[in-house]
């Protein structure tokens, strides 16, 4: 079964009239709560955290250390060791179906299959004694029954699809032959082999150099283009993000803050988080004036999984925060245009 | 030697030299041979670089993976040992120096490391990192003690952490327990080995806010080793781009980011990811992947993913040359 | 399964209230090897006043008896109480176990610095201890105690030198990656001299594997010092040890096999202990184990 070619369709105008909110739903996590039992107490790496992901779009989903975008990703494959880690609650929906109901062999029908992940160090992701084409052979054979021949096509096709020069002599390559940037580009094929539904991608790009970053993120732009998968792409990189996301989730501390589209998110940011993190980056302004002063700060750090807060998360280092904030946990509130944020302030139009 | 306390430090004027001059610095690995009885192949980590540093300013060195630049650091700072090159403290050549006599001058290079959590040592106390050198240098206990306690306040640590260990801090406190370490012995120089890449986005504008401080206060210099062309923006008063063991461009930082004139250092510049959604047209995408610096290719190093590379560019080997104002480039072309 | 928060949180509380209790459901072998090994070696210790008689007094009339109230472990061939031999025979293994294990492991770590930091030594020791370990342990033991006349001291010593090479080629490694840790690197920066680099830097961060590699010698010259004695090349025959009663045991095991039996049974039970100890040890101070409630 070959690839149906297609041509590079300018994503915004096919899909442009629709605003990604109305298309199909196909990976809704809803009030997702993760715990991990360690012996210094019980760490809420996700407390409460609710999105979804569109047909064909490209979610963002961003956050610093703790945050608990990459325990979300892992949960949505169920990857999480179970000791430690605990479920606590919610549900995650792959087209209506709980996915934390499942059987583990039902899962295993689906990771690879219908959702795939790519990790963020290629060099461990991909088992350094098969070739390339054995990694992305094996996954075509065990979701789609291929044979031998058949599958090793498929190999060659996919390392041609992710622009990686003469398919056929790289499929019998050994990981530790490629560099780093085709590596993640041989994950990729793999990922996508079996023409997967979803794709999270955990980080892709930031254990690369700049310029590889460039070719990742403009080939993972063409894939999503041309096959019409959605992807999930978690990462700290703000940059990378407006580059390739059309929405964006903003998480702080296991708890969802802010939800919009890409555009909305940048040029007005509700949250006081999201707007710390976007003052606080040094800029590479085209052409102005550098200024060597300081870079606006967040104050202080944050804080630990293991107390259970009662207000917001944020709180005590945000420079708009009232009482009623550290007391109260604010409930996502609704700004119109997809944009949504969590924030005792907005509503007060601050 | 005496506990110093800080002195002003005002930039350099006229003949004074440099506070740090690189000379054709080089460092190369001998690698295995390639065939028994054959040539010994060399990794040239670095290959003939210079630049100059003045007193109390900052020098951005930025390239990606395989260029040198962490090498060259260390290799400044003897650190490594260079195999060829001069290095120039405040006019003196301390490159061939016996470690004896090396030593006093160790005081005045001092360096900050990346990774937060193996740059301490995990069995020592926060306090007794940030005094090793002190006690190092043959400063009494008291002094110790007491200059240790400034050097947590400066650094915006609290006081009774000293007594604590690594592991008890987070990524950011580490950094400035680096920090407060390299400030210890009052260092003309600091060289700053990627420091903030490690750290969350929000961190990095905490410490790099502290490097900034600590060089209008102190009147030190940096020596910014990054991959982060933002961050190295921000805080460079001067950039040096390195490809595979040389540098290829070097400027003022407002004339390198708003002219670059290499063609790598254009396609760096443009292949960074800004927080600007819609920018994506006009991107320089190379083709390839960086070559490995055992075998770098023939003439100029960047011919082979380079977008104007013609002929003469695979033959000759371009020399750094200036094209006004201090800005030095190293292509055949002047686009 | 679904395990609810609250359910967590109460464990974790019984595991505060009770610590105890928590320790020894997360580290059981531990637990188990420590307690074991502390019975035996307070049984050894205390010997001089637990054995009921001495363990070298013969008694014509009393040879060979069975267990009874008098002898709870019978009596051997010259009419030793077995069990006043038993426990004596402890102290012995013991002493060569911890001497074994404290003379390989300084002995090895000075070795292993030396090669770790300096290419040239690191050639010839890493021969020579290639060289030692192709020797079977028990042989190179043997033909060393040939050398010297038997006692407590040589035996621990010909016992040590088979252990050598574990202890240096481990601290070997340790070095070698700790070298390359930047904390190391930094300590050259401030000017650090080298001999406090080692004693401040590389040492103490060699200590935990190394405490778990002791345990494990600790056991392996607990045997080996049976062997010896039970080949007749160890311990002199004058000072009871569970090894030479097992070789005056193979005569008689016809008519007494617990002579055989009983100090067997202590020496296995004994390097069951520390074996448990050390991977307990090892589990404990390993950081990445997952830790489980």
């Amino acid at each position: 079964m070959t690839l149906e070619a297609k041509a590079p369709v300018d994503r915004e105008r096919a899909l442009g009239a629709q605003l990604p909110a109305d298309r199909e739903k196909v990976l809704e996590i809803d009030d997702l709560r993760v715990c991990f039992a360690t012996p210094d107490g019980i760490v809420r790496a996700v407390d409460g955290v609710s999105y979804s992901l569109h047909a064909g779009e490209t979610l963002g989903v961003v956050g610093e250390s703790g945050c608990g975008k990459s325990v979300t990703a892992m949960s949505v494959l169920r990857l999480l060791a179970s000791p430690p880690a605990v479920v606590a609650g919610g549900a995650i929906r792959y087209r209506g179906t709980d996915l934390l109901g499942l059987s583990e062999e039902r899962m295993r029908s689906i990771r690879g299959n219908e959702i795939s992940m790519i990790f963020q160090d290629p060099m461990t992701s991909l088992n350094p004694v098969l070739t390339i084409g054995e990694q992305i052979g094996e996954a075509v054979r065990l979701h789609q029954g291929l044979g031998r021949r058949a599958a090793r096509e498929r190999a060659v096709e996919m390392l041609a699809l992710v622009n990686i020069p003469d398919p056929r002599r790289r499929a019998d390559e050994y990981p530790h032959q490629f560099s780093g940037g085709m590596r993640q580009r041989a994950m990729i094929g793999l990922a996508l082999a079996c023409h997967p539904k979803v794709l999270i991608a955990d980080e892709p790009t930031t254990a690369l150099d700049v310029t590889i970053q460039a070719q990742i993120l403009e080939l993972l732009r063409k894939l999503e283009a041309e096959t019409g998968t959605a992807i999930m792409m978690i990462t700290h990189d703000l940059g990378v993000v407006a580059e390739t996301c059309e929405r964006v989730v903003v998480l702080y501390a296991g708890r969802k803050v802010e939800d919009a589209p890409a555009r909305r998110l940048f040029a007005a940011a509700a949250h006081p988080y999201t707007r710390g993190l976007l003052a606080s980056m040094p800029r590479l302004a085209d052409g102005a004036a550098r200024s060597h002063g300081r870079l606006t700060e967040i104050p202080g750090m944050v804080p630990s999984l293991k107390e259970p807060v009662p207000g917001c998360s944020f709180a005590p280092r945000c420079p708009v925060a009232r009482p009623r904030c550290t007391r109260e946990r604010p409930p996502l509130v609704a700004l119109g245009d997809g944009h949504s944020v969590a924030c005792w302030e907005t509503e007060r139009g601050a | 030697m005496q506990p110093t306390t800080s002195k002003e430090r005002t930039p350099d004027q006229g003949d004074a030299p440099p506070l740090l001059d690189v000379r054709n610095l080089k460092k190369y690995y001998g690698a295995s041979r390639a065939t028994p009885g054959g040539a010994r192949r060399y990794v040239r980590a670095v290959d003939g670089v210079s630049f100059t540093l003045e007193r109390a300013s900052t020098l951005g060195i930025v390239g990606e993976s395989g260029c040198g630049k962490s090498t060259a650091a260390k290799t400044i700072m003897r650190l490594i040992e260079p195999s060829g090159g001069q290095v120039l403290l405040d006019g003196v050549d301390i490159t061939a120096m016996s470690r004896r006599r090396f030593r006093p001058y160790r005081q005045q290079l001092q360096i900050v490391f990346q990774d937060p959590y193996a740059s301490l040592n995990p069995r020592m106390t926060a306090g007794a990192i940030v005094a090793e050198p002190l006690a190092n240098y043959g400063w009494s206990r008291a002094d110790r003690e007491a200059r240790a306690a400034e050097l947590f306040d400066r650094v915006g640590l609290r006081r009774d952490a000293m007594r604590k260990y690594p592991h008890e801090f987070s990524g950011g406190q580490r950094q400035r327990i680096g920090i407060a370490r390299a400030l210890a012995l009052d260092p003309k120089l600091i060289v700053c080995d990627e420091p903030v890449s490690a750290l969350d986005v929000s961190i990095q504008a905490q410490v790099v806010n502290l490097l900034i401080d600590l060089q209008q206060e102190l009147g030190i210099a940096y020596l910014f080793v990054a991959h982060d062309l933002a961050v190295v923006r921000h805080i460079s008063d001067r950039v040096a781009v390195m490809y595979l063991g040389r540098v290829v461009e070097s400027a003022d930082a407002d004339r390198l980011f708003a002219d670059p004139r290499h063609p790598y250092t254009r396609a760096l510049l443009s292949a960074v990811p800004r927080p600007e959604p819609g920018r994506r047209n006009g991107r320089i995408v190379l083709k390839g992947d960086v070559p490995s610096p055992m075998s770098p290719p023939s003439g100029c190093r960047f011919h082979t993913r380079c977008p104007h590379a013609v002929d003469r560019c695979t033959r000759e080997e371009p020399e750094l040359r200036d094209v006004g104002a201090g800005h030095e480039v190293a292509c055949h072309f002047d686009p | 399964m679904e395990v609810t928060v609250d359910r967590l949180a109460a464990r974790l509380d019984a595991a505060r209230r009770r610590p105890w209790r928590a320790f020894v459901r997360r580290h059981p072998l531990l637990a188990v090897g420590g307690l074991l090994l502390v019975v035996v070696a307070m049984a050894s210790l205390a010997a001089p006043w637990l054995a009921p008689y001495d363990p070298t007094e013969m008694n014509a009339l009393q040879r060979l008896k069975p267990p009874s109230a008098q002898h709870w472990f019978g009596t051997d061939a010259l009419g030793r109480d077995v069990f006043s031999r038993t426990l004596w025979g402890g102290r012995v293994s013991l002493t060569v176990g911890i001497g074994v294990a404290l003379l390989a492991t300084s002995i090895g770590v000075v070795i292993g610095l030396l090669s770790g930091f300096n290419r040239w030594a690191d050639a010839i020791v890493m021969r020579v201890m290639d060289g030692m370990m192709a020797i079977p342990g028990i042989l190179l033991a043997v033909a060393l105690m040939t050398l010297t006349r038997a006692s407590i001291g040589t035996v621990v010593l010909a016992i040590t030198v088979p252990e050598i090479p574990r202890v240096v080629r481990l601290v070997r490694s340790l070095v070698l990656s700790i070298r390359e840790q930047p904390y190391v690197q930094a300590a050259e920066a401030i000017g650090t001299r080298f001999h406090a680099i080692l004693l401040r830097h590389v040492l103490p961060n060699t200590v935990t594997p190394l405490i778990v590699q002791a345990t494990f010698i600790c056991a392996s010259a607990v045997i080996f010092e049976a062997y010896l004695s039970f080949l007749g090349a160890g311990t002199p025959p004058e000072i009871p040890s569970w090894g030479n009663m097992m070789a005056e045991g193979r005569a008689v095991v016809q008519l007494a096999f617990g002579i055989i039996l009983f100090p067997g049974l202590f020496l296995g039970l004994t390097v069951l202990s520390i074996n448990l100890l050390g991977d307990g040890l090892r589990d404990l101070l390993d950081p990445r184990v997952a830790r489980r409630l």
